[in-house]
């Protein structure tokens, strides 16, 4: 057993298990110098709705911090209800959920907007304000947490910069094309610097080149620290990038690969 | 709150307001005319009470005693009911002498033979109920009869009592009326904008960061009606109070600067009230998320 191996133990697995905090600072520390930390774990985690339809089943998972992760499966399989259980959108209805020093089940009411503050999400129908311009857009994410003017006008064109959208600050939603508006609301799920970002078929309604530049900006972002699970249909992405693969069917994981393809 | 927070709820709550400009304005007129209602008939009801208050000041009940009663005794027994505010005791020589002067009749009574008897007079305290009170007095030992004005004093209860009731259920009628209205305006801004509270709970805004403008909008709405309601009704009851003076300068009314302070205070509060409850349940379904 190797001396990171024991460290992670000591403060990754053990700590959730027990619903503990650990120190954040040590966490990133070891993240720099390469030792995995757990960051999402789902011990024996079931989800029945309220009109009886099994979303997920038995779910056991780890998933480091910094981890790309492609979500597959047919529609109905589960993706989106593991998605929301991460963000806290829905509670198990067996089993234990925890994402960083964080017990979900345990979770108070009022814990959960400070929470979630540290995942971003972004969906297949991009869920933008057609009133609000493409700066208000992403701004609305930082005004709504309360974060200062002056956080605001030094985050925002930061962002759009990154999504490259720098020149379209101005305009609305609706003078966009579908990739310029994935591309705002990736620019709003990651301005206020999330640790987990969840992107919910984000190519769905985009043609391959301009998925093509959403996936080249997903793994940038990843690159940076943040943990990415994409829930997707898109084979052609899933096979090239050959990152980490989990395949849904019927609530179950049937499958888990560190380097899947989109089917086997 | 911070003060840019501020402004934020404020901008989002008038946006709201005027993006559904009618929808506003008609809940502002018809919330204006139920409280309109309801406070004519605060009017009406405060001054019927003030009415029979004046009433049972002046008439009192008189109870003569029987030429062995002992008036000490019977003055403490009766001050023992509820309902009696004060008792005097006029006996037989005052009787007398009253009439002395009253008739102008001279020293036929103020002898050792005067007929007339004993009495007590009894002021009636505001929640007095005379009948019950009669009947008490009537088994007291020494008493030879009790007088009061009957039939008045009572109507008049029996009045103030229905305007009563019909007070308090039309104000609670009126109270469902107006929190209706509102929460349903604030229902439609809310459901214009579920989209945006959907995302803002999934970026992390906490409840009452969601809950604040449409609060403002509530109250807004309530603190609008409620003004031009407390106006409406000042100007009107000074009004009348002028006119009833000329036509009909015997009917006493409550002093129109009092009532309407009070007025003012409980529209205004209601509607404000009104408007923070009417938000709340019109949002709530859509924190759920
Ligand atoms: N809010 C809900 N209430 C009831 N059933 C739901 C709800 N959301 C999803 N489901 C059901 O749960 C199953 C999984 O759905 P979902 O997680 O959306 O799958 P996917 O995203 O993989 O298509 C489906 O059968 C779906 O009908
Ligand atoms: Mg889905």
């Amino acid at each position: 057993m190797t001396v990171t191996s024991v460290i992670v133990r000591l403060i990754g697995e053990e700590s959730w298990r027990k619903c503990r905090n650990y120190k954040t600072k040590t966490t990133a520390f070891l993240f720099e110098i390469g030792v995995k930390i757990i960051l999402i774990q789902f011990v024996g985690v079931s989800k029945v709705y309220n009109n009886g339809i099994k979303a997920l089943q038995n779910i056991d998972l780890k998933i480091n911090r910094g981890e790309f992760i492609f979500l597959v499966g047919q529609s109905g399989a589960g993706k989106t209800t593991f998605m929301k259980m991460i963000i806290r959108r829905e509670l198990p209805s067996k089993g234990q959920i925890f994402i960083g020093r964080n017990c979900l089940n345990k979770m108070k009411e009022k814990e959960v907007p400070v929470f979630r503050r540290n995942i971003g999400f972004i969906f297949q129908d991009f869920k933008l304000l057609s009133n609000k311009t493409v700066f208000e857009n992403v701004a609305f994410a930082l005004e709504v947490i309360e974060a200062t003017k002056t956080e605001i006008q030094k985050q925002v064109p930061q962002v759009l910069d990154l999504v490259g959208l720098k020149n379209k600050e101005k305009l609305f939603p609706s003078e966009l094309s579908g990739g310029e508006q994935q591309r705002v609301s990736l620019a709003r799920a990651i301005v206020n610097r999330p640790l987990i970002l969840l992107a919910d078929e984000p190519t769905g309604n985009l043609d391959p080149d301009t998925a093509w530049g959403l996936m080249d900006l997903l793994l940038e972002i990843n690159k940076r620290g943040t943990t990415i699970i994409m829930a997707t249909h898109n084979k052609a992405v899933v096979d090239q990038l050959q990152r980490r693969v989990i395949a849904l069917e019927e609530g179950k994981i049937v499958r888990d690969e560190a380097k899947g393809v989109y089917e086997v | 709150m911070k003060l840019k927070t501020f402004w934020y709820f404020t901008k989002e709550a008038s946006l709201g307001l005027i993006r559904n400009g009618i929808m506003s304005f008609t809940a502002v007129f018809t919330i204006t005319l139920s409280l309109v209602i309801l406070g004519c008939f605060y009017i009406v009801m405060n001054n019927f009470a003030y009415f029979a208050d004046l009433a049972k000041e002046v008439l009192e009940i008189r109870v003569y005693l029987k030429e062995e009663a002992d008036p000490i005794t019977l003055q403490t027994e009766i001050l023992k009911f509820s309902g009696v505010k004060d008792v005097k005791f006029v006996s037989k020589l005052d009787g007398a002498k009253w009439l002395e002067k009253n008739l102008g009749i001279k020293e036929i009574f103020v002898t050792e033979d005067n007929p007339l008897p004993d009495m007590i007079n009894i002021k009636l305290a505001e929640d007095a109920k005379v009948k019950n009170l009669v009947r008490s007095i009537n088994t007291l030992e020494g008493i030879e009869e009790v007088e009061y004005g009957k039939t008045f004093i009572e109507a008049m209860l029996v009045i103030v009592r229905i305007v009563w009731i019909v007070g308090i259920s039309l104000l609670a009628l009126i109270g469902l009326v107006v929190l209706y209205i509102i929460a349903n305006t604030i229902k439609l801004t809310v459901i214009a904008r579920r989209k945006e509270i959907e995302i803002m709970k999934l970026v992390g805004a906490t409840d009452w960061f969601i809950r604040w403008p449409f609060l403002l909008e509530g109250i807004f709405l309530g603190l609008v009606s409620s003004v031009v309601t407390a106006v409406i009704l000042s100007k009107f009851y000074v009004f009348i109070g002028q006119y009833i003076k000329q036509i009909a300068p015997f009917i006493p009314l409550v002093n129109a600067g009092e009532l309407i302070n009070q007025l003012v205070m409980i529209v205004i509060a209601s509607g404000i009230i009104f408007g923070i409850i009417g938000s709340v349940f019109s949002i709530k379904k859509f924190l759920r998320v």
